[in-house]
Order: C-alpha cells, then sequence, then structure tokens
C-alpha cells in the first residue's frame, strides 16, 4: 500500500528524532558536568512514567493485543484489567522498599541481581540472578526487531526488504542507547509515548468511523448480533478459559509489570524522589488501561467487520482493516494511518528494545564482567567499556533477527514467566528476616526449573506461564530458609539501611500513631 | 519489616476479590450476561479497593517534608 520510500522517509524522520534527543540529553549532561553511568538515570515523574508505559507498550499494542482481543474477546480485557490495577499494591509493598534501599546505596544499584545482593550477600546468586536477567532480555530485543520489519515488510506490501529493516532498525536501536544510555531511552520514550496512545485512539476512531459511521454502540450491537461469544468466557476463538483467566494476567501482574529486568529498574531505581514513585504508582494503571482499552476496542471492531480472519492475520488486523475498509474510505486517511501504524510500532517496539538493551548493558557489566569474573575496569574506561558492551548486544540481537529462531516466539512468551519465580525471593528477602542466601539460590533454580517444565514438559506454558515457578520458588524458599542458616550480620545491614531510609522518607512515628488508632 | 493494620486490610481485600475473579465456574462459559455482572462485582471493586486503600496508605505513611529533596545520586545521573 506504501511505496518503500515512504517508509523509509518516515523512518528516517523518527530516526532523526531519536539521535536528536540522544545528543541533547548527552550535550545537557556534559553541560551539567554529569559524570554518571550510561546504564543509570534519576528521572523526574512525567519521564518515569511515560518511560515506564512505553516499555510496557511494545510492539504488543499495534500486533499482537488487537488479534489478542480479536480472539479472546470482552474476557481477555477484563482479565488484563484485573492485573492492571494490582500495579500499586504491588509496587507498594516492594519496588518502593526497593527504590529506598536503592537510595540509602547512594543511587549506586544497577541491575536487578544488585538487589539481591544487598540482601543476601551472596555472589553465586548474583551471577544466578544475573544469567536469568539476561536470557529474559535478548530474545525481546529480537524480538521487537522482527516485528518492527514485519510491519515494514507488510505495509509496503513486500516492497522493503525484510533483512534490511532488520539492520537498518538494528542499528538505530544500537547508535540510539550508545549515545545517549538509559536517559535518552527514557526522555524519548516521553515524548513519543503520549503521541502513540494519541495515534492509537486515531486509530480506534478512524476504523469507528469507517464501519459504523462513528457509533459505537452500533458496532458493540453488531457483535452482540452477531458473534456474543466475544462477551463471554473464553472468548470468540475459546482463548480466556478459566485457567488462562488467572494464569495469564497473574503473570503479567509480576512478571511483566514487575520483574522483568527493564521495569524492575525502572520501578525500582529510576525515580528522583519518593513523590515520583507515587505518581508512577498512582497513575500507571490508569494510562495502561486507555491504551489497552482502545488496543480491545481494535480488536472489537475488527471482529464487527470481519468474523472469519485466521489467528495469523488478526495479528496484523490493524493494517488489515486500513487496506480493507479505510483505503476505500478516504485513500489520504488510510496512508495516514498506515505510516501511523509503522511509526508508532517501530516507536514503541523501539522503547522496550531500547530499555532491554540498556539493561542487558548493565547485566553483563556489573554482574558478570565485575562481580562474577572480578575484572576491575578503571572509572574513565566504564562509559567505552559499557558501549562495548551496546553494540556486542545490539549486533548480536540484530543478526538473530535477521534469521530468528523457530523458538523466539516461544522463548518471548517464558521470559516473562522465567523471571516470575524470582518475585517470591524478593518478598521473602524484604519481609522475612530468616530468608537465607542458600534458600534464595535454590529458589531461584528450582523456580527456573519448573517454568521450563511447565513449558517443555507439562505443555501448558501458554496458560499457565510462571505461576508453578513461583509457588515452587516460594515453597522452596520457605523450607530451604527454615533448615538453613546464615550469620545474622549478613542481612543486618540491608534491614539497618531499609529502617533508615523508611525513615528519611517517611514519617514514620506518626505512621505508628496513626496505625495504632486505625486498630483501636 | 512492620505492616499496619491498614496495609494488611487492603492486601486482603484485594486478595479476595482477585479470588472471587478467577473462581472458577463463575461465569459460566458461553453467557455474556453474567460476565459481564462478574465483571462489575469483580473487576470494579478491585480498582476502588486498590485505589481506596492506596489513599489511606498513603496517608499513613506522610512523607517527610524534605522527601523533594534531590538524593545525593542525582550528580550521577546517566
Amino acid at each position: 500500500m506504501l511505496s518503500a520510500n515512504t517508509i523509509w522517509i518516515a523512518f528516517g524522520l523518527y530516526m532523526c528524532f531519536l539521535i536528536g534527543v540522544a545528543v541533547y540529553v548527552t550535550l545537557k549532561e556534559r553541560r551539567q558536568k554529569n559524570k554518571g553511568s550510561l546504564l543509570t538515570a534519576s528521572v523526574p515523574w512525567p519521564v518515569l512514567v511515560m518511560t515506564y508505559i512505553a516499555s510496557l507498550m511494545s510492539t504488543w499494542v499495534f500486533f499482537a493485543g488487537p488479534g489478542a482481543y480479536y480472539r479472546g474477546g470482552l474476557g481477555y480485557w477484563l482479565s488484563e484489567m484485573s492485573y492492571i490495577a494490582l500495579f500499586p499494591i504491588i509496587a507498594h509493598f516492594t519496588m518502593n522498599k526497593v527504590w529506598i534501599v536503592n537510595q540509602e546505596k547512594g543511587g549506586t544499584l544497577v541491575t536487578p541481581a544488585d538487589f539481591y545482593y544487598e540482601r543476601f550477600k551472596s555472589n553465586a546468586l548474583r551471577t544466578i540472578l544475573g544469567i536469568i536477567f539476561l536470557v529474559s532480555a535478548v530474545p525481546y530485543v529480537t524480538s521487537t526487531l522482527v516485528a518492527i520489519a514485519q510491519a515494514a515488510q507488510y505495509a509496503t506490501d513486500g516492497a522493503i526488504n525484510y533483512r534490511m529493516a532488520v539492520i537498518v532498525i538494528g542499528l538505530t536501536m544500537t547508535v540510539f542507547v550508545c549515545i545517549g544510555g538509559m536517559k535518552s531511552a527514557a526522555m524519548a520514550d516521553t515524548v513519543q509515548g503520549l503521541l502513540f496512545i494519541a495515534m492509537l485512539w486515531v486509530i480506534v476512531i478512524a476504523c469507528l468511523i469507517v464501519g459504523f459511521g462513528g457509533s459505537l454502540p452500533a458496532a458493540v450491537g453488531n457483535l452482540w448480533e452477531n458473534t456474543q461469544s466475544f462477551f463471554s468466557y473464553p472468548g470468540p476463538s475459546g482463548w480466556t478459559p478459566y485457567a488462562a483467566r488467572f494464569g495469564y494476567p497473574f503473570s503479567c501482574a509480576i512478571g511483566w509489570t514487575i520483574m522483568l529486568p527493564h521495569v524492575f529498574v525502572r520501578s525500582g531505581y529510576f525515580g528522583d524522589n519518593m513523590k515520583t514513585q507515587r505518581k508512577l504508582s498512582f497513575l500507571t494503571p490508569v494510562l495502561q488501561a486507555v491504551v489497552w482499552t482502545g488496543t480491545m476496542m481494535i480488536g472489537l471492531i475488527g471482529l464487527a467487520l470481519v468474523s472469519n480472519m485466521t489467528a495469523s492475520e488478526s495479528e496484523l488486523i490493524i493494517p488489515y482493516l486500513v487496506k480493507n475498509f479505510v483505503l476505500d474510505f478516504s485513500p489520504m486517511l488510510a496512508v495516514v494511518l498506515m505510516i501511523g501504524f509503522f511509526v508508532g510500532s517501530a516507536a514503541v517496539g523501539l522503547s522496550t528494545a531500547n530499555a532491554f538493551l540498556g539493561v542487558s548493558a548493565a547485566i553483563v557489566s556489573s554482574d558478570l564482567i565485575k562481580n562474577t569474573f572480578h575484572i576491575k575496569v578503571p572509572e574513565k574506561k566504564e562509559n567505552m567499556v559499557h558501549r562495548v558492551i551496546i553494540v556486542v548486544i545490539g549486533l548480536t540481537s540484530t543478526v538473530l533477527a535477521i534469521n530468528p529462531p523457530d523458538l523466539i516466539f516461544t522463548l518471548i512468551m517464558f521470559s516473562i514467566a522465567i523471571v516470575t519465580p524470582l518475585f517470591a525471593v524478593l518478598v521473602f528477602g524484604l519481609y522475612w528476616k530468616k530468608a537465607t542466601k542458600q534458600a534464595a539460590i535454590v529458589a531461584s533454580i528450582v523456580g527456573t526449573v519448573l517454568v521450563l517444565m511447565t513449558y517443555f514438559v507439562w505443555d501448558v506454558g501458554d496458560t499457565w506461564y510462571g505461576a508453578f515457578g513461583l509457588l515452587g520458588s516460594a515453597v522452596t524458599m520457605f523450607v530451604v530458609s527454615l533448615v538453613t542458616k546464615q550469620p545474622e550480620s549478613d542481612a543486618a545491614p540491608f534491614f539497618a539501611t531499609l529502617e533508615a531510609g523508611m525513615n528519611r522518607f517517611y514519617e514514620v512515628k506518626k505512621a505508628k500513631k496513626d496505625a495504632k488508632a486505625v486498630e483501636k | 519489616m512492620k505492616v499496619t493494620k491498614t496495609e494488611k486490610i487492603w492486601l486482603i481485600l484485594t486478595v479476595i476479590f482477585y479470588i472471587l475473579y478467577n473462581l472458577p465456574g463463575v461465569p459460566p462459559y458461553g453467557e455474556a450476561i453474567p460476565t459481564l455482572i462478574h465483571a462489575l462485582l469483580t473487576v470494579v471493586p478491585i480498582w476502588i479497593i486498590v485505589y481506596v486503600g492506596l489513599v489511606r496508605v498513603y496517608r499513613i505513611y506522610k512523607l517527610r517534608d524534605d522527601a523533594d529533596a534531590p538524593p545525593a545520586s542525582s550528580t550521577k545521573e546517566g
């Protein structure tokens, strides 16, 4: 539908925007004489909220999401709403405490495993967690490049070569993170996040106007008459049975929105003060609901217009609707929407890929090179080493995306699952002083093995994701902590730090007083 | 790590309604109206409980006046 030139120009403009942000952030840092790491950031609340949302949106919002609602129906959306609401409570009990400890440590924590080390003082645990987090990150970067290149190919009816698209996008991503680091990725997310949330809703409204004269009740009425299964479990394609209604959102609530390494560092390390952390908790579910509802609306309208799409066709429902409905209605609008679809997919996809690339480099640099192999890098050369690591991981992901392995999409799905069991280690570490490093190591391994068995032995990964792994790691954490011992002196500094941080940021005495009043 | 009574109630209510939402067999498969009623009675309360609880917990854990002060790490930004 679009010419290859149109797509390249659109992408070129977007690339200029990204490089501009990276250069701006770098120059600003130099002017302020900040000599920080490329791999950390401390940002105000608008940047934190938008970079967090953009990281969650990924290519899912424009690609798999609408197709998932097409097949899963309203029940699938309800299951998503059930976990999206949980973020503030999970963040309050875990990530805000992670943030407090990081602040007390002077903002020196870089990777998720750094936090676990602070609590359990085990280098073996840090190495194991570093590997698990890295394994969860790399497939995501590759999959994002695959999805964006496929979007370019589809939008131009094959005029753009898939491999060329992967190489250009992969290099753009690598150069962008190399120049600007984590902070420029966060800044770019802030600008583009709102723009592409708006673009998503423009696509919704355009499809509604073209298909049903702008009347949502007409679209809903059509579905109610012809495909009432949309409004009930397990959905039009039987995608949301009771087990998946629990297993999928539960893993998302923990694995996707908290434990994946790129969101762990955002919700636990990036906030510049506690008010920023609170705004993140307060606003994230609302914004997520707005975006996810827009995605659901596209699935709803698509199903009301075409009820016999195959699963793979429904993955590309946005360009399908543009090509088959909007084009006849207004060719100009169709071109605008198709460009919006491609650049939107590329932008939100690159947001996630940039975030993963940054945190992957941090894991290799901190967890593996520095703390596992004990290679000391001079302070002056740290950023150069970080850039080399970013280039290596970026190019590796690009090469993988050129000929993606068959398992790539399975790997992505269990990226979420494989980090879910580590949540039990985090919670026990925060709330139980008797939790030991031996338990943390065994629980991490048992949880990971159970997730692998869920996928490759029991073949129920698409229903239960990381649920069995989390249960297994929680039980293991409890039992092994009871039968093993770790010197109290190992955990004491951690709890002292947390206590000091709580006193620094909260009026703890008043809190206790109020708590007593509540109890009375 | 001490947890206040308000936090406990907040957590327990959220878990209860999350379990109620996920009760197997409810609503029956293929029933649109019960699905909508079930959502109104479970998903909507989860949102209300989370946000009402959030406000109450924040009232208990008041931020110190200097909570907005830049952390020591602000000079180390990347």
